[in-house]
Order: structure tokens, then C-alpha cells, then sequence
């Protein structure tokens, strides 16, 4: 008992000492950018990516990971001049950072793991050692089992497209980081090279949402790049809101979050790197993508290079929606003229086929029906280039289907702040979930409907109910499920584009 | 082995004191506490030029004690006597707990540390006591000899869980130091053969120390270089 109250009052002692002259930093600052799989089936291969910030005043050189097994290791095939991905080992400056991708091959893990990764100064000699805050750590389990080969098993399967290199390692540009390294489908175990073609439109659908879904996890804000993993560098971070390297610098607006007011994610949870002092001073808020670069990366993340379904298609907003040129500026679907070749959509990286008022598509960019007999084109702006505003969320969700691509003219009767061109320019697109806000397996949880900015910034215009209709899109603080809000979405709705037919 | 030898000759010595007339056997049984000074602070490097402090917070650990004391006394002059032989006292082990500051660096205080110490010592003893109307022995003691302490069971807790302890971290070591001790006490009669008694005693341990890790740049390890304790014992004497 004495022993206990001797180690009580030294603890107290030390406790007090601790709050003048002691403070736990780790060595390295480790936060997911993209965050490992929670499970795998035994022989198949899941992959993390986390930003390594070295946290010290020193330079550490000979960095890499170590305690970790044969089970995860490096995978370095996304360094090259233009991405900040680590090196195996890798230095860091004072503060520095890099991305360390790590390959987590379930075969070496036995039924799981639950730390980690472990990055050491040095490699050699690991000394100096930290991995992610405890709800940042790997959490994968691994069942036992053969690898389902068919599609439908694997509608959510995004091991391999993770594994590649998202980044071009030939092209660059200056704010928006490295172009687009074009995705490719798993070729083998399992084979889904062929699934856009064998399993029909209902598996394409299934994985276009389960690709949204994925990147809705992984909280990225909302920047002008090209790719998910490209930070922008501190020289860049004044870039004007459109001009590459941009990112949002907006409060969290969400009412009784954690960060209400505050310079941090909405949906941030105060706990492991979710923090406002990550989000600002770790560079967690200079990752993400814009809205079009978004749609064109998940369609790719999802299907590959598929000449058939059109992708990769353009990530500037106004080409993927089939403005050829700005002299396309104030060209919407209905007021095409398909005598006039100035006056048809006919990008050739166009994001599929526009939609008609009554769900149907129309088969040739080229040659534009029109959608006579089927309604026109689904659009609030008419033949005549006016808004007609008479759009209703109901109606679109009779005529919508998974996957299609809202495309929003910037400057409607519900404008942006700043728009920045012609009345129908088309500044935004949105993806149409086909879900509903709901508590079923198939819902969308109403803590995951992100608040919206102007003009639609009302909480009443954007606070979700039960049973309304969900589209994902990235804005405001990044990629988010929404509510299909009147405001701006509809009332400004350029048109309607299906990559999936 | 040592322990064994060392024994078997104090007892070649003692044998023949104890053969002695006026001499009478003596075995003593002790048990009580040592209050030892086990604070230590060291820096260690590991990645030249960095180092890491490692800064004690307990100055002191209390854990019970227990001996065994063999020998004979001799009574001179009318009431005074003296016992000597050969002692062999253990402590439960003490812990050291403290600071890890990497990079010797406060604000990289990410672990807290603790170790054992056990200590074992072997001595001779001597006794010098002056009999009070006729049952109360009061008494002064002294004893020099070799203690075996062990330190060991060095672990280090994250204070974070983004920390990770070193692996694998130092070694458990067993030093061999020069002991000794100076005290005093009393002891009564029970009966004709039988005393009890109690007393204090200083006993210095001499140097503990833990043993090193590979991932360190030289052999500088964590020690302590005076165990100094303070000895509270109670014993029960048989003398023939």
C-alpha cells in the first residue's frame, strides 16, 4: 500500500513536471491520405498512403519503414520528379514531408493487422520511431478463403487501381501538380479487364458509386489538381480561387461539428490527424481534387482506359461536358443547332451522352437529335439560352440513373459568387448517386451529407431529411455526398451527361 | 559458483573460531526493508551526433528485505561481545522508473522508462554488543563484501500512441560491486538460546547497471553508481 501512494504522489509529482517541461511529440507526424483496407481475403494485396512529416528540428536521412514484417512494405512506384511520394529510404528536413505508399500483402499478415506502419530514423538503426495516432493505424483483418473471380464480387474491389501510379511522370503543370497517369483494370486474380463489357450497366453502376463512396472517405478538401495525392506547395498556397494549386480555405459551417467556425474539415472528428492543426499546418487541407477532375478520376479509378464508354474523358469542366471551345461559352444541349457544326457539343473528350427529359440518351454527340419526341435535353436552360427553373428533384430522379454527370452553369439564377464567364458556362458538375439519405444498408447516413456553400449555404436549403436524394460532388471543403438541392443544382442545371449505357 | 566459494572459505575461517570453548554459534534470520537511492540520469547516443536522456523521476523505491547471518560470539570483559560470520541478504527488486527525452530534447519526452534492480550481497559481518541487565543487547555492526545486482526488465511506455519503443532495447546486466554497511540495533533475550531484535543499518549496494542495446554507439548504458540504502531490519537469533 505504501508502495502505491509513494508511486501516486511521484506520479502526481512527475504529472505536474509534465505540464512545465515535458511534452510527447512524436518523431514523425504520420496522416493517412489515403487509408488502407479494412479487410482482404488472403493473397490479396491492399495499399495505404500516408504523408511522413518529420516533426523534429533535425535532418533525418536513412528514413524508412521497419517492425512492420514482410507483410507491408514499400512501394515506390509513384516517386518521380513531379510527386512528393518517399523514397525507400528517404530524408526529410525539418518539417519536411513525403507520401509513403505502403503494399500490405495479406499473405504475410496472418489474420490481420492492427498498428502501424512503422516508420524508423534510420532504417538500419530504428531508433527513432513513430506510426499514425492510434485511429490513423492500420486496421485490416484477413479471412481465409479463395479470391472471388467473378465481377459481381468484386463491383468494390480497388486493390490494383490503389497499387498504380496515379501521377504522370512525363507532363506537369505549374499549381495543378502532375497530369493523369491513366488507371487499368486488374488483369488477373481477379481478372476484371473484360467486367465493363460482360457484367452490364447494373455492375458499372454498382462500381462508379462504390468509387464515389471511397473517395467520400477519405475527406480530401477541394483543390484545383489533377490527382487526390498532389499537395500543393507551400510557394503556391496564395494561388487566387482559379488558379491552379487552389485549395478552400473555408471555416467548417457544419452547426455542432467539432470545428464549427474553425479553419478544419467539417466532418473532422478531433480525434487521430483529424484535427484543425493538421488540416492547416500539416498540409491535410492542400490535398484534393475540383469538381471535373474528380468525375474524370473516379470514372478512370473505376474503369480503366474503356474506349467504349468514352474514358478517360477531359477533367476541365466545359470540355467534359462537350463545349468544344470558349466560343461554346454560352452552348447548352438545347441550343444546339445540329445544321451548324459551331453549335454542337461535340468535344471529342466528352463525358458520354447528354440525357433527354425523359431519361432517355441521345446516341450521337455529332449529330444531335435534339431528343425530339423525347422531351428535349434534360436541362434548365431552354433553346432559347433561358433558365427555365422549372426543374423539380422528384422529376429527376424518375428520368436519372446511378453515375450520370450533372453539369451546373456557374453564372444561373442561383450564380456562384464569383462567376466567371458567359451566362451557360459550365462551371460544376455533380454525380447522381441514385441513393437516398436513410439509416438501411443501401442509404446514405445523414452524418455524411456535407454542408454546402454559397449560394446554396443556408443550412435550411442544404440539412438533410430522410428519403431526399443524394448526388456526390466536390466544393466547399472537397468530395462530399450533398443533397439535390434546387438551389444552384437544378435551378442552374446546364445538362445531363451518361457515361454508363 | 563465486557465492560458493566465497562461503565455503568463511566457513574454513569460522570453523575453527567456532570450535573455540567460549565460543558460541550463532544463526541469525532478518527480515525488513531497504529504502534505496535508485535514481539515475544518463545521455546516450545512438545516431551520432544524436542522443537520447534518459532522467529518473523516483529518487527512491522501498522493497522488503531478507537474510540469513551464520557465525559465532565470543563474550570478552564482562558484558561485551562480539559476533562475526557471514551474511547473504536479498531485496525484492527495485524499480527505476523516468524519462525518456529523445534527442535529448524535452519536447521529445515520448516514452517513460522502467527497470529491476535486484540485489544480492554477500558479507562478513561483525557485531559489537554490550549486554544491559542481563537480557538487552544493544548493538553496533559493520560488513564488507561483494553484491550481485542485477538490473533488468528495461521496458519503455509510449506516451503517445504514435510513439514506438526501440527494439530491442537495452539489455539486462549484472554487476558485481564492493558492498558495505554500518548499524545499529538492539537485540533481547526470549530465552536461554533465542533473541530478537531490531536495527537499523546504511548499507551501500554499489553500482547497478543495465547492459547495452544494439542500436546504441558505444557501451554508455543506464546505471545507477551508489545504491545507497537505508536498512530497517527485525531478527531472530539463535545462539547455542
Amino acid at each position: 500500500m505504501r508502495h502505491y501512494f509513494q508511486k501516486m504522489i511521484w506520479s502526481l509529482f512527475v504529472s505536474s513536471m509534465g505540464v512545465n517541461c515535458y511534452a510527447s511529440s512524436p518523431i514523425f507526424l504520420m496522416s493517412p491520405n489515403i487509408a488502407a483496407q479494412s479487410s482482404l481475403i488472403n493473397g490479396q494485396t491492399g495499399n495505404a498512403v500516408y504523408q511522413v512529416t518529420n516533426n523534429t528540428p533535425y535532418t533525418l536521412s536513412n528514413i524508412g519503414l521497419v517492425m512492420s514484417g514482410g507483410g507491408v512494405t514499400v512501394n515506390t512506384n509513384s516517386v518521380s520528379q513531379f510527386s512528393n511520394y518517399c523514397t525507400n529510404p528517404f530524408t526529410l528536413a525539418p518539417g519536411g514531408n513525403c507520401l509513403l505508399k505502403v503494399s500490405l500483402n495479406s499473405s504475410s499478415l496472418g489474420s490481420g493487422l492492427t498498428n502501424g506502419p512503422v516508420v524508423c530514423f534510420s532504417q538500419g538503426n530504428p531508433v527513432y520511431c513513430s506510426q499514425p495516432l492510434t485511429p490513423d493505424q492500420i486496421n485490416m483483418t484477413v479471412t481465409q478463403g479463395s479470391i472471388p473471380q467473378d465481377c459481381n464480387s468484386n463491383y468494390a474491389n480497388f486493390n490494383y487501381e490503389l497499387s498504380q501510379n496515379f501521377d504522370s511522370t512525363t507532363s506537369f503543370t505549374t499549381g495543378w501538380g502532375p497530369d493523369r497517369n491513366p488507371l487499368s483494370l486488374s488483369p488477373s486474380n481477379p481478372n476484371l479487364t473484360n467486367c465493363p463489357t460482360t457484367a452490364g450497366v447494373t455492375w458499372e453502376r454498382q462500381r462508379v458509386i462504390a468509387a464515389a463512396a471511397f473517395w467520400v472517405a477519405q475527406k480530401l478538401n477541394y483543390c484545383h489538381h489533377y490527382n487526390p495525392d498532389y499537395q500543393t506547395p507551400p510557394s503556391q498556397r496564395s494561388a487566387s480561387g482559379t488558379s491552379g494549386g487552389y485549395c478552400n480555405p473555408a471555416t467548417d459551417s457544419m452547426p455542432g461539428s467539432v470545428y464549427y467556425g474553425q479553419q478544419a474539415r467539417w466532418n473532422y472528428t478531433g480525434q487521430g490527424s483529424e484535427t484543425a492543426n493538421n488540416w492547416v499546418n500539416n498540409n491535410q487541407m492542400w490535398y484534393g481534387m475540383d469538381c471535373s477532375n474528380t468525375t474524370s478520376f473516379i470514372y478512370n479509378f473505376s474503369f480503366g482506359t474503356n474506349a467504349t464508354l468514352g474514358i478517360p474523358f477531359d477533367s476541365k469542366t466545359s470540355s467534359q461536358a462537350g463545349q468544344t471551345d470558349s466560343s461554346q461559352d454560352n452552348l447548352s444541349p438545347n441550343q444546339q443547332v445540329p445544321s451548324d457544326q459551331s453549335k454542337i457539343l461535340k468535344n471529342p473528350n466528352l463525358a458520354g451522352l447528354l440525357v433527354c427529359a425523359d431519361g432517355t440518351t441521345d446516341p450521337n454527340p455529332t449529330a444531335p437529335s435534339m431528343c425530339t419526341g423525347h422531351g428535349n435535353y434534360l436541362s434548365g436552360i431552354n433553346s432559347s439560352g433561358k433558365f427555365t427553373q422549372n426543374l423539380t428533384v422528384a422529376q429527376m430522379a424518375q428520368v436519372l440513373q446511378p453515375g450520370d454527370l450533372l453539369y451546373i452553369a456557374g453564372a444561373g439564377p442561383d450564380p456562384q459568387p464569383n462567376p466567371d464567364g458567359s451566362t451557360s458556362e459550365v462551371t460544376h458538375v455533380i454525380m447522381w448517386i441514385g441513393k437516398q439519405v436513410g439509416y438501411g444498408p443501401n442509404d446514405i447516413n445523414p452524418a455524411l451529407i456535407a454542408p454546402d456553400d454559397a449560394p446554396c449555404a443556408n443550412p435550411s436549403i442544404w440539412q438533410p431529411n430522410v428519403g431526399d436524394w443524394v448526388i456526390a460532388d466536390s466544393h466547399y471543403q472537397g468530395y462530399d455526398y450533398r443533397i439535390l438541392t434546387t438551389c444552384f443544382y437544378l435551378n442552374d442545371l446546364w445538362g445531363v451527361r451518361r457515361v454508363i449505357n | 559458483m563465486q557465492k560458493r566459494i566465497l562461503l565455503t572459505s568463511l566457513f574454513a575461517v569460522l570453523l575453527p573460531t567456532l570450535s573455540l570453548a567460549d565460543t558460541r554459534p550463532v544463526v541469525s534470520v532478518s527480515l525488513g526493508s531497504d529504502r534505496a537511492n535508485v535514481y539515475s540520469t544518463k545521455t546516450i547516443t545512438f545516431i551520432t551526433p544524436f542522443q537520447n536522456s534518459y532522467i529518473g523521476t523516483n529518487h527512491y523505491d522501498t522493497e522488503p528485505v531478507i537474510g540469513l547471518f551464520l557465525g559465532g560470539e565470543t563474550t570478552f570483559l564482562q558484558n561485551w561481545a562480539w559476533q562475526w560470520g557471514v551474511s547473504y541478504f536479498q531485496s525484492s527488486s527495485f524499480e527505476e522508473d523516468g524519462n525518456v527525452n529523445q534527442f535529448a530534447n524535452p519536447a521529445f519526452n515520448n516514452f517513460t522508462y522502467q527497470y529491476q534492480i535486484q540485489s544480492r550481497r554477500v558479507s562478513l559481518e561483525a557485531k559489537l554488543s554490550h549486554a544491559f541487565r542481563q537480557i538487552w543487547h544493544p548493538y553496533l555492526s559493520a560488513g564488507a563484501g561483494e553484491a550481485f545486482n542485477d538490473a533488468y526488465a528495461y521496458t519503455e511506455t509510449p506516451l503517445s500512441s504514435a510513439a514506438v519503443p526501440m527494439s530491442p532495447s537495452f539489455a539486462g546486466h549484472t554487476t558485481k560491486s564492493f558492498t558495505y554497511s554500518a548499524g545499529v540495533g538492539i537485540d533481547v533475550d526470549m530465552a536461554e538460546h533465542v533473541r530478537v531484535g531490531a536495527g537499523y543499518r546504511y548499507v551501500n549496494l554499489g553500482n547497478a547497471s543495465l547492459g547495452v542495446t544494439p542500436l546504441q554507439t558505444g557501451n554508455h548504458t543506464i546505471s545507477n553508481s551508489h545504491l545507497n540504502t537505508n536498512e530497517f531490519l527485525v531478527q531472530l537469533t539463535y545462539i547455542g
